[in-house]
């Protein structure tokens, strides 16, 4: 017969570790198995309720399921109570067991006991599946007519329930549920109102007849008001606050939209709003509610401003629970009624330096909604102040909230810039990449005030206490306005004129750089910046190149082939060195904006930097002069660079600059190649040719994907090398490139003793014939055996139609190996949901033996997903040998890349 | 606006009492409650009661050791569940008389019976208090009072009595 309860319960209470537990529940699970199996009878409540605590404690009870459906079929009404109870709290609308106790739950629903009939309505409005409510609603109509109050309210409770899982029905509980409507029980009057609300959301129709009702609903709530006390509903002075709360709801509902609904009720909400005391949780709970309702409807103005007076009465209460209300309120009023939220400014930005995150969380939402341009300035201020002292917690939310409204609503750059900054010294560490690009984005383009914010940040950046942004940002600046710092250029009146050294900017720059809390994407920023600033400064070359060598040790790989790229720049190519690290151009707007709503097509995060740069970089290539907008190659190239970024994704964190890199040369390109064909669309092809080239010859030897990357982003010097001299052909200019390139990377292997960087070198060298290859044959990708056994074998050739990205045609070509001909020939082909293919006829049904002859036929594909998934494709072949029927199926994945 | 669940907490994050009004793996329950848990102990009294988690807000009120926490979605009136809450203590008070974890823990279905019938009326029924409630009263106070409900009432409560008592003998 098992242990009692209470002593399962304390021998559980009792355990010590986790184990003891486990090893208890087991025993007691494994005794309750067999009373279930052997049947045993007058312990089944106790065992039932065993397996509730048991089920309580997260164990899995579903061995009970059955124990439960027993005791419901059983006829007591403790047998059935218990039963139902476990039904509810073991089972779930989703166990196929639930279909059984269909039959119970009718038998019961027409049981002459009111609680039986009661406990299987309860039942089914906790559990029931769309198909059960199907079979029982006719019960429970029948029962919402009931002349028993109790069983009344139960039926409009499952009703609920049901009418959620079959919205279908509403049509049939509707004149059940407008008779509740005029019930004089609360309980079942309060279930109708509930079943109402289910209604009207249900179906329009419904919503209309309800509204119909709206004099019957205001009788009501009006009795209730001037009943006066009543024992049986009173909750702490007032009548059944919870059928009040549940009126007003369903009043708002009927209301809304609807002018003469609303004018009906708004007397009685008057009513409420003014006689309410607000001294009680209670009493509030019906204020808040009636505020709600008064807001969601066509109020009148005087009804409004009763309302918005009692939030103000709120939002000063010394309560957090109604403060919270309160703001909460407020924040849906502020779309109905600025000017009346307005006025609870000061109040409410003093609630987002509450303690109680709760409270905090909801006032900067509010701030937020109220934030325009006038009252920017002062609240970014109030803000701003507080950040200083919020937790860490809550800095983040408070950070992205003040960069929001910042960039949404400053007034003229100066502020904006100024305000970042502050943010930056505050909560350096909080503030996201993509904020930090739009700043640079502005500063690059507020040409005038580029002189001040290099001296503001220089300025502050003597408190600097390692936040990550603020050093990105300001090192940023250094390196591209670093002069300006030193020279006063575009001094504003207001501005404290400040005395820097050339040696003092660097100094900045190296503090970065040797500080160990940041991150390597900022240090290769630093390393960039140096590079700038070692042609404006020519006094502080040699320290600057010392700074450089220091990181070719550096483990970081990004940041020792910068520091190596950059030291043999500086020791090389002194010729080119001025017109590489000139100033970056302004960066475009427009083409950030654009590029920032593309930004969730590109999977990685790209060091923000490079991301910024990229799309100017295109627009306008830097040192060649021709300034020549390129922009229709500019979609594909990024199509095409966010292709070879996925193929890496193990290297993410040179991705970014790999990004970069790959467009400094496209800029080139496009730019020699329009020169050549003055059409922007050759600019793409030839694009094409060069990275199906990187593709191909990595591809083609087993190298790892890493070093497709490496070997990628070497190219940019070469290029750049390569670029003064007039290099007319593509093609020209990789094996002139390779050499400069040499020499960088011997620097590297001599200072790592790595050899696998010469092998890179061997890879990308090896690459270039094919190229040329490919070239001669005009075609982009190389064709592939799709299929081949010794009967049959099916090649695809591929190609792009111009301007058409994401389109390749592939041109299939079946032959027969056998020495049988065939007949019926037909290819069928699947792909995955990101393609569309589209098969055009083949050119005949009929294969010749021994491959004297071939069916061709086209094939479209479509790739939604270009640059993130590549090609695939399962396909079957059917064909007849000697009249009898052959399949061949398979999956082919092998396409080659950028398709 | 509804409720999505009803949860009774000790101050050791241990479960006392808990019901799912919509369906969450077992797996699921234990993180959420865990969670929830969590944050309700770290806030001080003088914190508001609401806090919002996942999609849901959970409106908790700490009765000495025990947490009562309800979940709710969206538009909730979260004062009316405060009060709700309140009422359920009451009525578990006014049954176990001077209610203690202990007594939900070793009632486990009665406790269960008495949430099932107040919030399964989701409008927090104050009839329910009245004729269950008080059934579940006068089984322990003088039969005398309960002369004065009227039939109906007298009717259910002798019925839980009867009922109550029956299946407490037998755990």
């Amino acid at each position: 017969m098992g242990t009692r309860l209470r002593d399962m319960i304390r021998s559980i209470r009792a355990c010590k570790t986790a184990a003891e537990e486990r090893a208890v529940i087991k025993k007691e699970c494994a005794a309750l198995r067999t009373a279930f199996n052997e049947n045993e009878q007058g312990y089944s409540h106790r065992n039932l309720a065993k397996l509730m605590f048991i089920h309580m404690l997260g164990y899995p009870t579903h061995f009970g399921q059955m124990e439960c459906l027993k005791l419901i079929a059983s006829s007591g009404f403790p047998e059935k109570r218990i039963g139902y109870l476990g039904l509810m709290l073991l089972l779930d609308e989703r166990q196929e067991v639930l279909m059984l106790v269909t039959n119970s739950l009718k038998n019961d629903l027409n049981h002459s006991n009111q609680f039986i009939i009661g406990l299987a309505l309860c039942a089914l409005g906790n559990i029931c599946s769309a198909e059960m409510a199907r079979d029982l609603s006719g019960e429970v109509e029948k029962l919402l007519q009931s002349n028993n109050s109790y069983i009344r309210k139960k039926a409009a409770l499952c009703s609920v329930r049901i009418l959620r899982k079959v919205p279908d029905l509403a049509d049939n509980f509707l004149k059940p549920a407008t008779a509740l409507l005029s019930d004089k029980h609360h309980g079942a009057l309060i279930a109708g109102v509930k079943l109402c609300m289910e209604l009207c959301h249900a179906n329009a129709g419904a919503l209309e007849h309800f509204r119909m009702q709206t004099s019957t609903l205001v009788r009501t709530l009006k009795n209730m008001l001037t009943s006066g006390y009543a024992h049986e509903y009173d909750v702490s002075g007032f009548t059944d606050p919870f059928l009040q709360i549940r009126l007003l709801r369903l009043l708002q509902i009927v209301g809304h939209n609807d002018a003469n609904a609303s004018d009906i009720m708004s007397d009685v909400l008057a009513q409420v709003a003014t006689n309410t005391e607000s001294n009680k949780n209670a009493g509030n709970a019906i204020l808040y509610e009636c505020v709600q309702t008064i807001m969601g409807i066509e109020a009148t103005s005087g009804l409004r401003v009763l309302a918005v007076n009692i939030l103000g009465r709120f939002l000063s209460n010394r309560d957090n629970n109604i403060r919270y209300i309160a703001l909460n309120m407020l924040l849906r009023v502020v779309s109905v009624d600025t000017q009346a939220v307005q006025r609870h400014r000061t109040t409410i930005v003093e609630c987002v330096k509450d303690t109680d995150i709760s409270i905090r969380k909801r006032a900067l939402e509010l701030v937020y909604a109220l934030v325009n341009k006038s009252n920017v300035k002062a609240l970014t201020k109030e803000l701003l102040e507080y950040l200083k002292t919020s937790d860490s917690d809550f800095k983040g939310i408070l950070t992205a909230k003040i960069c929001l409204i910042v960039e949404k609503f400053s007034p003229d750059k100066i502020w904006y810039i100024d305000q970042m900054i502050k943010v930056m010294v505050e909560a350096g560490n909080y503030v996201t990449d993509a904020v930090i690009n739009t700043l640079v984005v502005v500063i690059s383009n507020a040409i005038d005030l580029q002189g001040y914010t290099v001296r503001t940040l220089y300025r502050a950046f003597q408190d600097w206490k390692g936040q990550e942004s603020f050093a990105q940002v300001t090192v940023w600046c250094i390196g591209e306005f670093g002069e300006m710092l030193v020279n006063h250029v575009g001094e504003l009146a207001a501005e404290e004129p400040i005395t820097v050294t050339e040696s003092d900017t660097v100094d900045v720059v190296e503090r970065v750089i040797k500080d160990d809390r940041v991150k390597p994407e900022t240090r290769a920023i630093a390393l960039t910046a140096l590079l700038k600033l070692s042609s404006r400064f020519p006094l502080c070359t040699a320290r600057i190149k010392e700074l450089i060598s220091q990181s070719k040790g550096s483990f970081i790989l990004e940041l020792q082939q910068r520091a190596i790229e950059f030291g043999s720049i500086l020791a090389k190519h002194q010729n080119i060195k001025e017109a590489l690290v000139e100033r970056m151009p302004v960066l475009d707007e427009a083409t950030y904006v654009a590029k920032k709503s593309d930004e969730a097509n590109v999977a990685i995060s790209m060091d923000g930097k490079a991301e910024s740069v990229s799309p100017a970089a295109t627009r306008k290539p830097v040192a060649n002069g021709h300034v020549k907008p390129v922009v229709a190659p500019t979609a594909a190239l990024m199509d095409l660079l966010d292709l070879s970024v996925e193929d890496v994704p193990s290297s993410t964190q040179s991705a970014g600059d790999f990004l970069q890199d790959l467009l400094g040369i496209a800029s080139m390109t496009t730019d020699t190649n329009s020169s050549q064909a003055q059409t922007s669309a050759g600019g793409a092809d030839a694009l094409l040719d060069l990275l199906s080239l990187g593709n191909t010859s990595t591809a083609s030897p087993p190298a790892p994907a890493v070093s497709a990357s490496t070997s990628a982003s070497g190219f940019p010097l070469p290029q750049k090398a390569s670029m003064p001299p007039s290099s007319n052909s593509l093609l020209d200019l990789l094996p002139t490139g390779a050499e400069p390139m040499n020499g960088v990377l011997d620097g590297q292997a001599g200072s790592t003793g790595s050899q696998s960087n010469s092998d890179l070198l061997g890879d990308l060298i090896s690459g270039v014939p094919p190229l040329s290859a490919a070239k001669a044959e005009s075609s982009l990708f190389p064709t592939v055996d799709v299929f081949q056994s010794k009967a049959l074998k099916v090649t695809f050739s591929f190609s792009k139609p111009p301007g058409k990205l994401q389109s390749t045609l592939i041109k299939a070509v079946y032959s027969n190996l056998s020495s049988t001909p065939y007949t019926d020939f037909i290819f069928q082909a699947a792909v995955p949901k990101f393609l569309q293919l589209q098969l055009e006829p083949a050119s005949g049904s009929a294969l010749p033996p021994c491959g004297e002859g071939v069916i061709t036929q086209n094939i479209m594909v479509h790739n939604n997903m270009h640059g993130q998934k590549n090609l695939a494709m399962r396909f079957r072949i059917g064909y007849k040998v000697n009249n009898q029927d052959a399949l061949e199926q398979g999956q082919f994945n092998n396409f080659p890349t950028g398709l | 606006m509804t409720i999505r669940f009803v949860l009774l907490v000790n101050k050791q994050g241990q479960t006392r009492l808990a019901q799912y009004y919509e369906y969450l793996t077992l797996d699921e329950r234990r993180a959420l409650e865990g969670e929830i848990v969590r944050k309700c102990l770290s806030r001080s009294d003088s914190q508001c009661s609401f806090i919002e988690h996942r999609n849901y807000k959970v409106i908790y009120r700490r009765y000495a050791s025990l947490f009562f926490l309800v979940g709710v979605d969206g538009d909730e009136n979260e004062l009316a569940i405060l009060e709700f809450i309140h009422c359920l203590v009451e009525t578990m008070d006014r049954y176990f008389g001077n209610v203690c974890e202990l007594d939900i823990m070793f009632h486990l279905e009665k406790a269960h019976f008495i949430l099932e019938e107040m919030s399964k009326s989701q409008g927090y029924t104050r009839m329910v208090d009245c004729s269950f409630t008080h059934a579940l009263m006068f089984e322990r106070e003088d039969c005398s009072r309960a002369m004065l409900l009227s039939v109906h009432i007298w009717f259910v409560m002798s019925f839980w009595i009867k009922e109550m008592g029956s299946s407490t003998s037998m755990l």
